[in-house]
């Protein structure tokens, strides 16, 4: 009897567990289900009432017309422009700063550090008004580097921290050696720590193109006409129009997810470090 | 000055520390681009708007404003349910999905990808999706609730006043909640199996375990968790703004999507920038908060 209750208990833990892993999946898949299913659908189809779950008649064309239809070839080259020349400047200045606070002996130092730490609170939208009347008396609205330059309020500091904490990993004693071997502390680093951080620093550069490539707030403010729209601005410009081509809406926000997805999956290890240092933002 | 280090290389590393001068350009842009525009807003948020778009310093008026004006209240409360209800529900799915992937359920690691898999679009993705789902019309949550009988006709969710902020609230929990379930699965693989052992030893049950054992172990991740997500919630913005764009009137408004529309719709600076300040105040806050919690943990 006693056993019989407790295999019982177990069986019933067991159905439970499976059912509360059914429900979690079926939670998480439903909407990427619709946004696959709706992006395969011609436009009539989209407004089917029932809505088909599987698309009666399986058509790409949403996934050709929306190149069409908006300047979506423009608005991923933006993004790409802009989540470059930012990634690249951001972790090139890291760098730098991450190796001197990994090795600093200078007083201050920790005061600079928490300083870098606190910024990653920092609400990008306090930036905006600043940025923007900043930035049309240089007449930079609407421009890269405008755009460049507010990417690097986020960017920056999460670099910092990330290859900090990756150069922390290297002993001491490498520079030291490298530095007795006739290396000057520039080369010691050059040629001694960041071959040896190259995976931190692949890392740092894939996450700092991840949020840029994201980003929308500041992509939203700062640029003014649909040459200059990043991939997330140039979406939603479709969203409140009288007439929504949802299939191809769908379409492009795959298209535009594709290399999120990507970096997510190959951030995966370090992303628990991504998220406690701010590079992921919630 | 380059010259006269590099005939005397051993004075200059005494004199000016290498990896100050290393941290110089970092933290130089930082200030260009975080310090200075903060000092520019406050004293922006001091200034009046005038008709022609320009700023004049004039003291509190602004603050003034803000207090008197009942939308502000409106705003702040939406602000605080938001923020309050998206983390409630990451806290309770994320530790649910953790609990449920530290089982040993089979295909763990799969279960584990799926549920990750909300957090991987791009939270303006999310939000065009699930304002495609809550379509008044065509969205096929309403089928699907309709098919169900939970409403008896359908519901235009994102432009009803009374369904609204609940709608998005929805949206923000499904694609944060991941997030907390990775830090909450983190902690619960470094609880010490012993413990655990002790535990059934001494004729513990389950639930026992779990409060005697795995909360007290979780305690600090749950706490720096709540605290980050808190500081995520309070300032996020793309997901409100493409989902409703603080509509319908003001009944999703938050404090971001308040500033962004001041600032770039009625282009009165000086307001916006008050607004911000109160904003950066209350974040200010929570940060303060966070770095308790998060220096106690490393103690």
């Amino acid at each position: 009897m006693g056993t019989l209750g407790f295999t019982k208990r177990k069986v019933y833990f067991a159905l439970s567990i499976y059912a509360a892993a059914a429900i979690l999946v079926l939670f998480c898949l439903l909407p990427v289900a619709w946004m696959l299913s709706t992006s395969f659908k011609t436009y009539s189809e989209t407004f089917a009432t029932p809505p088909h779950w599987i698309p009666r008649a399986l058509t790409f064309e949403p996934y050709m017309n929306m190149w069409r239809i908006q300047p979506f070839v423009r608005y991923f080259m933006n993004s790409v422009i802009v989540a470059t020349a930012t990634t690249l400047l951001a972790v090139l200045f890291a760098a730098l700063a991450g190796y001197g606070f990994s090795r600093c002996t200078f007083k201050g130092a920790n005061m600079l550090l928490v300083f870098t730490l606190v910024t990653q609170m920092f609400p990008s939208i306090v930036l905006i008004v600043p940025y923007f009347i900043v930035m049309s008396r240089f007449g930079l609205i609407n421009s890269y580097p405008s755009l460049i330059i507010a990417y690097m309020s986020f960017s920056l500091p999460f670099c910092i921290w990330m290859l900090k904490g990756f150069f922390d990993t290297i002993p001491r004693e490498l520079d030291e050696a490298a530095m007795i071997d006739g290396c000057s502390r520039l080369k010691a680093f050059l040629w001694v720590i960041v071959p040896l951080s190259l995976p931190g620093i692949f890392a740092t550069i894939l996450f700092s193109f991840l949020v840029a490539w994201t980003e929308f707030l500041f992509a939203l403010c700062l640029t003014m006409t649909p040459d200059m729209a990043t991939v997330t601005v140039g979406i939603t410009s479709l969203v409140g129009q009288y007439r929504v081509y949802w299939n191809e809406l769908m379409a492009a926000s795959i298209v535009a997810s594709i290399p999120t997805i990507c970096l997510c999956i190959f951030l995966e290890k370090y992303l628990i470090r991504g998220l406690t240092l701010g590079a992921v933002k919630g | 000055m380059v010259t006269l280090y590099r005939n005397k290389k051993d004075f200059s590393w005494k004199h000016i520390d290498f990896s100050f001068i290393l941290v110089i350009p970092a933290i130089s842009i930082l200030l260009l681009v975080l310090v200075l525009p903060l000092f520019n807003v406050i004293y922006l948020s001091f200034c009046r708007d005038t008709a022609q778009g320009d700023t004049i310093f004039s003291g509190l008026v602004n603050y003034a404003m803000l207090i008197h004006d009942p939308a502000f209240l409106v705003v702040l409360k939406n602000t605080f349910i938001f923020t309050f209800c998206s983390v409630l529900f990451h806290f309770l799915l994320g530790l649910s999905a953790a609990l449920l992937l530290n089982t040993d359920i089979r295909a763990r690691k799969l279960l584990r990808a799926v549920a990750l898999i909300p957090w991987m679009f791009p939270s303006v993705v999310v939000a065009i999706t699930w304002a495609w789902m809550y379509h008044g019309q065509f969205g096929v949550l309403n089928f699907i609730l309709n098919r169900l009988q939970i409403i008896p006709s359908f519901v235009p969710w994102l432009s009803e006043k009374r369904t609204a902020l609940a709608a998005v609230i929805v949206a923000s929990s499904w694609r944060g909640f991941p997030i907390l379930m990775m830090m909450f699965l983190a902690g619960l693989q470094s609880v010490p199996k012993e413990q655990y052992e002790a535990a059934s030893v001494d004729g513990a049950t389950g639930l026992q375990q779990f409060r005697f054992v795995t909360l007290p172990n979780l305690k600090p991740i749950i706490a720096i968790a709540l605290a980050l997500d808190t500081i995520w919630m309070f300032r996020y913005f793309d997901l409100v703004q493409v989902m409703t764009a603080g509509g319908p009137g003001i009944a999703t408004e938050v404090l971001v999507t308040r500033i962004y529309k001041v600032s770039f719709h009625y282009f009165k600076f000086g307001e916006a920038s008050a607004v911000a300040v109160i904003m950066f105040l209350i974040l200010l806050f929570f940060t303060l908060i966070y770095y308790r919690v998060a220096l106690k943990k490393t103690r």
